[in-house]
């Protein structure tokens, strides 16, 4: 399992693209599709994921819809045009920033091997 | 799960979350994750434990915190940017104002004027920053803080109402420049004195 730290850059675009590749989804639900894409290396716990989502909300990148399961409702969470221009942008920083690191942590002849 | 579990769950949630909007999704979460670990053979208390501590491992209100820092944080910086534009303009035309008038130049009363409303701003400026950070200070910071705005406060506007001959403005002034002697000013210079002696 990775740290909290690694995954805490991350979170706001991991998010952004599941919601991308499979349309609405709710909390519960983005938990679970993060642990089974990742198998399992990825946990959001640590009360980190309702934060991001309410921020992303805040942010015009997310819009909610709710819906009523049984006796509960159900809060579904999507992209807004706005969240699907951030995404790329930060999908275009991310493998960048990966690239970078890359470069720092392994030697030359192992880059351009 | 049974109703009285549902309700148990909702109870639970209730107590722990205050916004309406996060609590549905935390109770909705936690009766997902329990439904489906009961699905796979667990009884109601181990799931739900295990439901709790995948969650939040400290607690619900931890979340609803981590919310609130992330969603004032950038409220919190501009407010605070606000602060001191406004705080460095009122020292400016407050001092200004007390120059020109030792020297009887003209026009003291327009510079003491603009320099308390950005003192009465300042304080504003203050009083909701201080708001929003409420849950990252203790009692005694918020207490102290409150005073020295407070005072502040009483002291822009009775000098405002001084200046325009409206009532009251004596008793507004007479308060506020009481709780600046003999509380803000004293508990600033002890923990100034504290921190001295701490650092040496």
């Amino acid at each position: 399992m990775y740290s909290k730290e690694l995954l805490k850059g991350t979170l706001t675009t991991i998010i952004l693209n599941l919601l991308k590749d499979r349309g609405r989804m709710y909390g519960y639900e983005i938990t679970q599709a993060v642990k089974e894409k990742s198998t399992g290396k990825i946990l959001i716990r640590e009360g980190s994921l309702y934060p991001a989502l309410h921020k992303m909300l805040a942010d015009g990148l997310l819009s909610t819809h709710e819906e009523n399961i049984g006796k509960r409702i159900r809060v579904y969470y999507d992209l807004t045009e706005k969240g699907k221009a951030e995404l790329v942008l930060r999908n275009d920083e991310l493998f960048s920033f990966f690239d970078t690191i890359k470069s720092i942590l392994l030697p030359e002849s192992k880059i351009y091997a | 799960m049974e109703e009285l579990q549902y309700e148990e769950l909702f109870e639970q949630v209730e107590r722990e979350i205050s916004s309406e909007k996060l609590r549905l999704e935390i109770y909705d979460h936690i009766c997902s994750c329990i439904e489906y670990l009961m699905n796979q053979g667990a009884d109601f208390e181990s799931a739900k434990q295990k439901a709790f501590f995948e969650l939040a491992p400290k607690g619900l209100k931890q979340i609803e915190k981590e919310t609130f820092i992330l969603l004032t944080l950038t409220n919190s910086f501009i407010m605070k940017k606000l602060m001191y534009f406004c705080g460095f303009f009122a020292t400016l035309f407050i001092l200004t104002g007390f120059v020109f008038r030792m020297m009887h130049w003209p026009g003291p009363t327009a510079f003491m004027f603009t320099g308390n409303a950005f003192l009465l701003l300042t304080m504003i400026f203050s009083g909701t920053n201080l708001f929003m950070n409420r849950e990252n200070l203790s009692a005694v910071q918020i207490a102290k803080s409150s005073i020295g705005i407070f005072s502040g406060i009483l002291i822009s506007a009775g000098t405002l109402f001084k200046i325009f001959h409206w009532p009251t403005a004596s008793i507004q002034l007479l308060i506020g420049m009481s709780l600046l002697i003999c509380i803000v000013v004293p508990t600033y210079f002890w923990q100034f004195y504290k921190r001295s002696v701490l650092a040496s």
